[in-house]
């Protein structure tokens, strides 16, 4: 067995998780996607496109008496922990104005600004965060009758927010960055597989590690969370998961073989191919298998994708995954978004425990 | 009782005439006088007039220059004198059995009753009796001073409207001719260009020859009169004071056409050419004086009779200038128009007003940063920058009419491009290019540092204009689609600067660049006319550096 949880990394490595300073997408509102925003999620009421100083330059309004929208940016403290948060504003004597700060994407808003009656206004927050902390939503919201219309947005990394009162988020989530156990929610901060950071391991909050899972179990990977955190370890029952699917260690795959961070059927090294084939991986991030797309394997035996089967058919489940980490996924919105604050995408990449036909 | 005088033409002259003149004497009084009467100014030129009008008789009109008295700035009493001596010595002819005929030729100040002599006058009524009180046979009397028409009034006589009334049985008359410079309510003029009145230069003038529209070698009073209306009211048609309308008026039954010079008979003449056209000026070097200035025909050569000297014609055409340099030392000379030189009409200001060239076009640029107010800070709030380097700059073209030696007034239109504002997105950049048109009314002032030399090339301009304002703004989002939007508003603008090559000005530049002129100045320009939908309004312009490149025309 061989756990990967890394014994180099003694700090937290990762890399900024911003693009040149901004940490929100699409600032301008310029990405409508139809009527609706494409990068920013409509959490209350109704949102829709209007012209701000120019006809050709959109902003968003609020619509109805309750009505918010949101932005979970992947920033953590290795950016900063000072942010400016800028925008423009034509908010109406009878509407309140929010912007609200959810650190880690989970619901719970931890801080409130409340904006002022403005007529195209620049407005500017500075806000300060304790640290260690990973992804902060921003949320936009508009109560009452009146108007709320925003636009050009803009959250960057600041240097100096000194004489600010932090915003303390609590205790960490699983998979969020963290500095000592106390930070963790689960009281167990270690390092794990880190594709963000520069060692490719960084300290994140787990529920288990080498020596705390029971038996019959084996600390391993679970279902992700959310896309600013990485993929949580708990304790999973051991050879429970199946071709394909993420592992840390061998003993989590049924193949009993867990190569590049997924459950494999061959390790270059370890497990290489017999017959003289080569052991490779089928996509980035995806399984190893012997000759990978050469359609060698006949009936029944194990296989990622079709190309893998001389029949040209591979029996099993879909596998969607995030094309940055192999995490499962249903849609891109369930995908990190890196460094440059480009979107993951989430697709189709082949079959999980699949065997051909 | 003959009342008569001159030119007959008889007299012993000394002049070489073919005609045998009729056996006549002819006494000239020629009296100048620049002094001013009560109120008046003093003219300038009335003597001179005098001087050249007495020279002439005895040159080419038949009188012997013993027999021309000139008498300048006399009081009445002695102007009273002179009369008597001429009519002493005319009642002496007659008495010997011999016709006499007087020539009588006033040049100065004059009322409706009389002429003024300084201080005091002699009044119309007594000059009148005077001269019809000398018993010659033809009496020929020329009066330049204003209101000299009502000389003949006075006298009864029926004013000339025009020459067309004037025709030869009109001078079938009793032997009177009397020639004023102006009807009987009209001033008349003196000429600084000129050095003369308008009336007599001409006068003289058609005496030399430029009168003689039959070609036979002698001027009529007819032939005179004609040339002297038409060309006395030509050269005053355009001053302050108005056309200035020579009269005459006629008693001269029996006479037939009486001559008033006999060019022909000149020793010395300049002769214009068949082929040569246009308005010719004949300018005696020495002198420094035109003596003669008349529009050459083409077709038949013209002759004007002239003293020996060293001479300069100059013949206008169009736009084109013929100096042609003439010598009458030696005897009669003729234009030779292969010696000629030629050259461009020189600019300049004409009297009365009007230009040689008036019209005044300039294409110009302009360059300089776009103004900065609420419009480009909201740009600025709404995450737009604007390009580096990338200045407002424009292209226009200015018509003005000159209506003052250093004023010009007229029209420009100029586009200007402004910095182009950006915002970045995720995918193109949002794109706002704008622009501003201007079509202004303008007014520009001209000083010259000096009038005439190198420095004169160089002056300082100061130009205002107001008008309307276009503006137009395109914003492309980040699809590429475009909005565009057009804006109108008040334009205003004010510049000075440095002038170079004095547009309409222009005096011994060569002509090669004379309508060509260069300005470099600072404008600044106001021009409210871009909103946006915040409320916001952009005055297009600013501070701009402008070159321009001008002609006249």
């Amino acid at each position: 067995m061989r756990i990967q949880l890394s014994l180099l990394a003694l700090a937290a490595t990762q890399i900024g998780a911003t693009d040149c300073g901004q940490v929100l997408r699409d600032p301008g509102f310029d990405l409508w996607c139809g009527e609706d925003l494409c990068t920013w999620k409509v959490v209350r009421g109704d949102a829709r496109r209007v012209d701000t100083w120019h006809e050709g330059d959109s902003g968003v309004e609020l619509l109805g008496p309750d009505a918010a929208i949101a932005q979970l940016s992947p920033v953590d403290y290795g950016d900063g922990s000072c942010i400016r948060f800028d925008l423009i504003a034509n908010v109406s004597v009878d509407a309140e104005a929010l912007l609200g700060i959810d650190i880690y994407g989970d619901g719970s808003i931890e801080h409130t600004e409340r904006m002022p009656t403005a007529n195209w206004q620049p407005l500017s927050y500075k806000l300060r965060f304790a640290k260690p902390f990973t992804g902060i939503r921003f949320e936009l919201s508009k109560k009452g009758p009146g108007k709320a219309v925003f636009a050009n947005i803009g959250a960057v990394i600041e240097k100096d927010c000194d004489g600010l009162t932090e915003i303390e988020a609590g205790p960490a989530p699983l998979g969020a960055y963290c500095l000592v156990d106390g930070d963790c929610e689960s009281g167990m901060c270690r390092t794990v597989t880190d594709h963000d950071s520069l060692l490719g391991v960084a300290y994140r909050c787990v529920a288990c590690d080498g020596m705390s899972c029971g038996a019959g179990e084996v600390c391993g990977v679970a279902e992700p969370i959310s896309p600013v955190l990485t993929v949580p370890l708990r304790c999973e029952p051991q050879g429970g998961s199946e071709l394909a699917e993420q592992c840390v260690t061998d003993a989590e795959c049924a193949s009993g073989i867990c190569t590049g961070g997924a459950c494999s059927t061959c390790d270059p090294y370890d497990t290489p191919c017999a017959n003289g084939e080569e052991c490779s991986y089928t996509w980035i991030y995806g399984p190893y298998v012997c000759s990978p797309g050469a359609a060698r394997r006949t009936s029944d035996q194990a296989c990622a994708t079709d190309t893998d089967c001389a029949s040209g058919h591979c029996n099993g489940a879909l596998r969607k995954a995030c094309e940055n980490d192999n995490r499962p996924c249903g849609n891109d919105t369930n995908c990190p978004v890196d460094r440059g604050l480009v979107p993951g995408t989430c697709s189709t990449v082949g079959v999980t425990g699949g065997t051909c036909e | 009782m003959h009342r008569s005088l001159l030119l007959a033409g008889c007299l012993a002259s000394g002049v070489a005439h073919a005609d045998t003149p009729p056996p006549v004497t002819t006494y000239a009084l020629v009296v100048g006088s620049n002094a001013a009467g009560p109120g008046q100014v003093a003219l300038k030129y009335a003597e001179d007039d005098a001087r050249r009008v007495g020279a002439l008789l005895g040159e080419l009109g038949g009188v012997q220059p013993t027999n021309v008295d000139v008498v300048l700035q006399p009081s009445p009493d002695k102007l009273r004198e002179h009369l008597e001596k001429l009519t002493q010595r005319v009642a002496a002819d007659i008495a010997a059995g011999r016709q006499a005929r007087i020539f009588f030729y006033y040049s100065g100040h004059a009322r409706a009753t009389a002429i003024d002599l300084g201080p005091q006058g002699l009044p119309l009524a007594e000059l009148r009796a005077r001269l019809f009180a000398v018993p010659a046979t033809l009496s020929v009397v020329v009066l330049d001073a204003c209101q000299s028409g009502a000389f003949s009034r006075v006298k009864g006589a029926t004013p000339a409207a025009d020459f067309s009334f004037n025709s030869r049985q009109q001078l079938d008359a009793t032997g009177v001719a009397v020639l004023a410079s102006s009807s009987g309510s009209e001033l008349s003029q003196e000429s600084e260009q000129l050095r003369s009145s308008y009336f007599t230069h001409h006068l003289l003038v058609g005496m030399r020859g430029a009168g003689d529209v039959n070609g036979d070698g002698t001027v009529s009073v007819d032939e005179a009169y004609r040339y002297a209306y038409h060309q006395t009211l030509l050269s005053t048609a355009t001053t302050a004071v108005g056309g200035q309308h020579v009269s005459l008026e006629v008693d001269l039954k029996g006479h037939g056409e009486v001559p008033l010079s006999f060019p022909r008979a000149a020793t010395r003449s300049i002769t214009l050419p068949a082929a040569l056209e246009g308005q010719a000026l004949v300018h005696d070097k020495r002198a420094k004086a035109v003596v003669a200035e008349t529009y050459k025909a083409k077709g038949a050569p013209t002759r004007i009779a002239v003293a020996p000297g060293e001479y300069e014609v100059i013949v206008r055409q169009g736009t084109q200038l013929r100096r042609c340099q003439v010598s009458t030392v030696g005897g009669e000379s003729a234009v030779d128009l292969e010696r000629c030189t030629t050259e461009a009409v020189v600019a300049a200001a004409k009297k009365g007003g009007g230009f040689e060239r008036p019209m005044h076009v300039e294409v110009l640029g302009t360059i300089g940063p776009e103004r900065q107010d609420g419009y480009t800070q909201t740009l600025e709030n709404f995450g737009y920058e604007e390009q580096w380097l990338d200045p407002a700059r424009g292209l226009g073209i200015a018509v003005s009419r000159r209506i003052h030696e250093k004023l010009w007034v007229g029209g420009a239109g100029t586009f200007v491009h402004a910095p182009r504002w950006t915002r970045e997105t995720e995918e193109m950049p949002l794109r706002f290019d704008w622009n501003t048109t201007t079509l202004l009314a303008t007014v520009r002032g001209v000083h010259h540092l000096t009038d005439t030399g190198l420095w004169s090339r160089f002056g300082f301009y100061a130009q205002l204009g107001a008008g309307l304002a276009i503006g137009r703004t395109q914003l492309l989002d980040q699809d590429n689609n475009a909005f565009r939007e057009t804006h109108f508003g008040p334009a205003l603008s004010a510049g000075a600067g440095l002038h170079v090559g004095s547009p309409g000005y222009y005096r011994r530049v060569p002509s090669l660049f004379m309508p060509v002129s260069l300005t470099v100045g600072y404008e600044l320009v106001y021009a409210p006319a871009i909103t946006n939908n915040t409320g916001d309004t952009h005055a297009s312009g600013g501070h701009r550096f402008t070159l321009g490149l001008g002609y006249d025309f």
